[in-house]
């Protein structure tokens, strides 16, 4: 608090209640045998950043920063909002034993359900589409291997 | 990066069939013989992609009716399409690399359920042997239940499935009492008679089940249920195999225990074994044995790597 009223101090009003207002939200996904795991931060202005990492959650490189549309951003963060709001939940699923991962949202404290796994409601297969979509952006198409690309058989 | 067939990691099919003792039988049978693989969503490019790591391995062509895709009810039509959000292709993809590896003289049928939930992949894994597959592989699982039991139990079909990559954790279907539970290894090439090493992996699903009773022929102390691993073959993705994806760069290392349980399945086919016997207790018959190499500390079971990994296909 005392840093934010220093900082808020030093800056333009309309600044300052900008920065205030700025939310943020993660998309932890674990990894797996095979890829790497990545979280995924970003915020209500759509400016993000995504770290790969292992599966204990070290970094195995330097956060990336990518952007989405603001309307992107917003669908995302009111659909959070949602899906906390609404409680969502997914079945319990079967994952691949070797490329199986599992995805999470973290928002101001609560913690999805594991979002590869059929939501039970369209608040999650909403939260589902953002998630897809951001980790489009991110740059994050097939799974990020760990040994790719590394043999051409001979 | 290009590496010689050679006992080198990320191995090849020749590689494999050295490694388990079947280079000669792998040529002559498994001729006409069924194997099924079931995975969720689906993978387009699967044939195609099956095709290139056949001609580069030197095995024969999956020609006409040696590849058959079907959905969760065994029907070629509708196939489910890809799911981004939650990606089976190179999990499909790995598994055909080593049905055809094993067993290139083998069918493959490739079920494709149209999720994820536990309850797809069961109609999955009963629409193949439906279908007539000598064996089934399932590498997937979930978190250890035993609700599924009965989707999993076809005695005169062997049904394997992934011990899972969670070491030390039991897991759906691998634990059921009708399913042969492929545990994972560490695969080196070696300059002893066999001219391979292995040892448990580390990384991979084993232990008791908290919900499968000990079944009779589980004749080893240590868990009052069900031990979960009966087997075991290649899974650490640090000595992993070669396998084609094109939609992920093409050629991969890949490692992981749905390797091992589709490698053993192929066995199973390959042994003919499997249609008059219950799977499972096929292999503790057999163990400890020649039939399997002892992977473990110790000489006999071993909880993360079962009676051991595959010698030849007397035990399959």
């Amino acid at each position: 608090m005392i840093l934010r009223a220093t900082l808020c101090a030093g800056l333009a009003i309309a600044g300052c209640v900008a920065a205030a207002s700025r939310d943020s939200a993660t998309i932890v996904d674990s990894g797996s045998t095979n890829s790497y795991g990545y979280t995924i931060q970003l915020w209500s202005d759509g400016k993000g950043s995504i770290t790969l990492q292992e599966r204990d959650g070290s970094a195995v490189a330097t956060p990336k920063p990518f952007t989405v549309s603001a309307s992107t951003a917003a669908r995302f963060f009111s659909d959070v909002a949602a899906a906390h709001k609404g409680n969502i939940s997914a079945a319990p699923c079967m994952k691949s034993a070797s490329f199986g991962t599992s995805t999470r949202v973290k928002w101001q404290g609560w913690v999805s359900p594991d979002l590869t796994c059929p939501p039970n409601d369209s608040l999650g297969e909403a939260l589902v589409r953002d998630v897809d979509a951001i980790r489009q952006a991110a740059g994050v198409g097939a799974p990020p291997l760990r040994n790719a690309p590394r043999i051409e058989p001979s | 990066m290009r590496v010689a067939c050679n006992r080198a990691v990320a191995y090849c099919a020749s590689d494999l069939e050295a490694a388990y003792g079947v280079t000669q039988i792998a040529k002559t049978s498994g001729k006409g013989a069924l194997v099924a693989i079931v995975g969720a969503y689906g993978y387009p490019n699967a044939a195609s992609d099956l095709a290139v790591y056949r001609k580069t391995m030197g095995l024969p062509p999956c020609a006409t009716g040696c590849l058959q895709v079907v959905n969760q009810s065994g029907r070629s039509r509708p196939l489910p399409k890809p799911n981004s959000s939650d990606d089976w292709r190179l999990e499909q993809a790995l598994d055909l690399d080593m049905v055809s590896a094993i067993c290139p003289n083998c069918r493959i049928l490739l079920v494709q359920s149209n999720g994820d939930k536990n309850s797809d992949l069961a109609l999955g894994a009963n629409a193949a042997v439906a279908l007539g597959a000598v064996s089934v592989a399932n590498p997937y699982s979930s978190k250890e239940d035993d609700f599924g039991q009965g989707a999993y139990r076809h005695p005169g079909h062997a049904i394997t499935a992934s011990a899972g990559n969670e070491a030390g954790v039991t897991a759906s279907p691998c634990s059921y009492s009708g399913v042969v539970c492929v545990g994972g290894t560490s695969l080196l090439a070696a300059s002893s008679k066999r001219g391979w090493n292995e040892r448990p992996w580390g990384s991979g699903g084993s232990g008791c089940s908290a919900y499968v009773s000990k079944p009779a022929w589980q004749r080893v102390k240590g868990c009052a249920t069900r031990n979960e691993v009966d087997v075991a073959a290649v899974a650490d993705p640090a000595t992993g195999v070669a396998a084609y994806g094109s939609f992920a760069g093409g050629w991969q290392q890949m490692g992981g225990t749905s390797t091992a349980a589709t490698i053993v399945a192929a066995l199973f086919a390959l042994g003919s074994n499997a249609a008059r016997a219950n799977a499972p207790q096929w292999i503790w018959r057999h163990g400890p044995g020649a039939a399997y190499h002892h992977v473990g500390s110790g000489s006999g079971y071993d909880r993360e790597s079962g009676w051991g990994t595959p010698a030849g296909v007397t035990g399959f």
